[in-house]
């Protein structure tokens, strides 16, 4: 018999085992679309940031959002925090996005741009030109770089453990969270490496941020600019959110970046007690 | 379906005997490698790379890169270009063996040399000099990079460029790396956006290499330094790479407005590293490399 024609037999005797999986599939994606919480309707002329929630010891467990709220924080924009993106993602599937008068911007850096862009405000008009080159060098390297071997340590060899005494996922979406981005630590590549291999080169980035900061306040100078922001983002999860794990004895090693996180978090979170669970004890209240 | 139900149980045998017989042929054929290792000279580098390339001595920036690094440390190597078959043990197609010590990955290999031949090509520059070189490094391998691989195995392929004729692979190769870097750049972050915004992540690499570069013949002043190696190594790929790729007509674009000092570098570091440059390339596809 051609494969057609034992398709189309298939077809014919099943039809209601067929109908059945269509009409519950269908059913499926309906409840999933009502169960969607409706659309909130925000205040005009304020930054939505979307966030995934407060952190036990930093105002979030996302680098990338402590790094947008810093800067919202750093530019003086009116903004407001919605701890809502697990059920609301960005287009892209990210976790941290804002939302400006209806207007959707995904991506950290995209959405620094868009509030400049809308708020006519910059923080590194003072920069010149090869200071400007030189953080964004320095950016990239932490974003895209330094990142994956934090994410490694801290969900992939550590296996969440230690994170997820804060969040409290069970052990079989653990399991598959730490096995999906296994898989994307290996696809960006870092993942391919020994995990001693993976700290020496953790820490020879820090190495290359103190070397770079030597003795100024902030990594451009006295006086902070935005990536400051994207630098503070990762180092506060290795410095407060490492719950005693190899990030954290990394970035120990380098007491010039540990006085950096104090000094970011002096001058733009003197609520910092606020804006966290002091370990799951207490619901943050700003 | 009863049909192959019915074939599976007449010819069951003869099934489990094929199937023995190609994981056989398969480990037989992967182990052979290992078995038949081949002898290289004593207190040698040996660059196992995938083979010349159309316009630049190789069409991965980190062998170029590689490359260009043990002939700027003076290091004594030889090139086999051996590795689409003969991977390194991360899967990685650039690689170095010495004294039957197997390295992979183009940093762990600059580090590995400078340790055997005791060099250190950056130790007069100052520490802030060399921790602006590194990030310089690491934003080229780990962020420019990828905006590269999205144009060339994903948006020139939309475009209607034939890839596959200019770096000399069948389509079906071309199509196989496009998703394998798909999955890999969405994973990684940048090929989350959309082909303007990777665009634009491209333009601000490029605008941060071009001012930080400034008037200066390398990236650190007079002299060369290892990150220099690598920036060679990505920028040659977009430099003399065919004119019909999305990603040099947005580059050479950037040259003309602001950017030269960019093309000028390039024609630098050939010259300075590469003065055989010719006989390095396969002047698309026309001929052998002769070294």
């Amino acid at each position: 018999m051609s494969s057609i024609e034992t398709i189309r037999s298939f077809l014919e005797t099943h039809v209601k085992e067929i109908g059945a999986v269509v009409l519950a599939t269908a059913a499926l994606l309906f409840v999933r679309k009502l169960r969607q919480a409706p659309r909130q309707v925000f205040p005009r002329n304020v930054v939505i940031h979307h966030q995934v929630g407060r952190g036990p010891f930093a105002p979030s467990i996302m680098p990338f959002a402590v790094k947008l709220e810093t800067y919202l924080r750093m530019v003086k924009v009116p903004y407001k925090n919605v701890h809502d993106s697990y059920q609301h993602r960005s287009s892209k599937g990210k976790l941290t996005w804002i939302e400006y008068n209806g207007t959707q911007v995904a991506d950290s850096e995209f959405s620094i741009k868009f509030i400049n862009q809308t708020f006519g405000v910059d923080p590194d008009k003072h920069l010149t030109e090869e200071q400007k080159a030189m953080g964004y060098a320095m950016q990239v390297m932490v974003e895209e770089h330094t990142y994956w071997a934090v994410t490694l340590f801290r969900w992939v060899y550590e296996r969440a453990e230690k994170i997820n005494k804060y969040l409290g996922v069970p052990a079989i979406l653990r399991y598959f969270l730490v096995e999906g981005l296994r898989k994307k630590c290996k696809a960006q590549g870092l993942g391919l490496h020994t995990p001693q291999e993976v700290r020496q080169i953790m820490a020879a980035d820090l190495r290359t941020l103190q070397s770079f900061l030597g003795n100024k306040l902030f990594l451009l100078g006295d006086e902070p600019c935005k990536v400051d922001c994207a630098i503070f983002g990762l180092l506060s999860q290795m410095y407060w959110q490492s719950f005693g794990g190899e990030n954290e004895t990394t970035i120990k090693e380098f007491p010039g970046l540990c006085s950096y996180c104090e000094r970011m978090k002096a001058r733009f979170w003197p609520d910092w007690d606020d804006c966290i669970t002091q370990g799951g004890t207490k619901a943050a209240t700003n | 379906m009863d049909s192959i139900r019915d074939f599976v149980k007449t010819y069951s045998r003869e099934i489990c005997i094929s199937a023995a017989v190609g994981v056989a042929l398969v480990t037989i054929i992967k182990r052979r490698k290992k078995w038949i290792k081949k002898v290289y000279p004593a207190n040698t580098v040996v660059h196992h790379q995938i083979g010349r390339g159309p316009h630049t001595p190789s069409i991965t920036p980190f062998a170029l890169k590689l490359e260009t690094y043990l002939r700027m440390a003076k290091i004594p190597y030889m090139n086999e270009h051996d590795s689409i078959t003969n991977k390194s043990s991360k899967g990685k197609m650039t690689w170095i063996e010495y004294n039957g010590e197997e390295v992979a990955d183009s940093e762990f290999c600059i580090q590995y040399v400078n340790r055997k031949f005791n060099v250190d090509l950056d130790k007069d520059f100052s520490e802030e000099d060399q921790a602006a070189a590194r990030a310089i490094q690491r934003m080229v391998d780990e962020h420019l990079y990828w905006t590269i691989g999205l144009y060339w195995f994903v948006y020139d392929l939309q475009h209607g460029v034939d890839i596959a004729t200019l770096l000399n692979v069948p389509w079906l190769v071309v199509r196989l790396a496009g998703n394998m870097i798909k999955k890999q750049s969405y994973n990684q972050g940048v090929g989350r956006h959309s082909e303007a915004e990777v665009q634009h992540v491209m333009e601000e690499d490029l605008q941060a290499l071009s001012k930080f570069l400034g008037k200066k013949k390398f990236l650190l002043g007079e002299r060369t330094c290892s990150a220099d190696c690598a920036v060679f190594g990505m920028l040659a790929q977009i430099h003399w790479h065919s004119p019909d790729s999305e990603s040099v007509k947005i580059y050479k674009s950037l040259l003309v407005v602001e950017y030269s000092n960019l093309g000028d570098y390039c024609e630098r570091m050939k010259e300075e590293f590469w003065p055989d440059w010719d006989d390095c390339i396969t002047h698309g596809w026309t001929r052998k490399a002769t070294k």
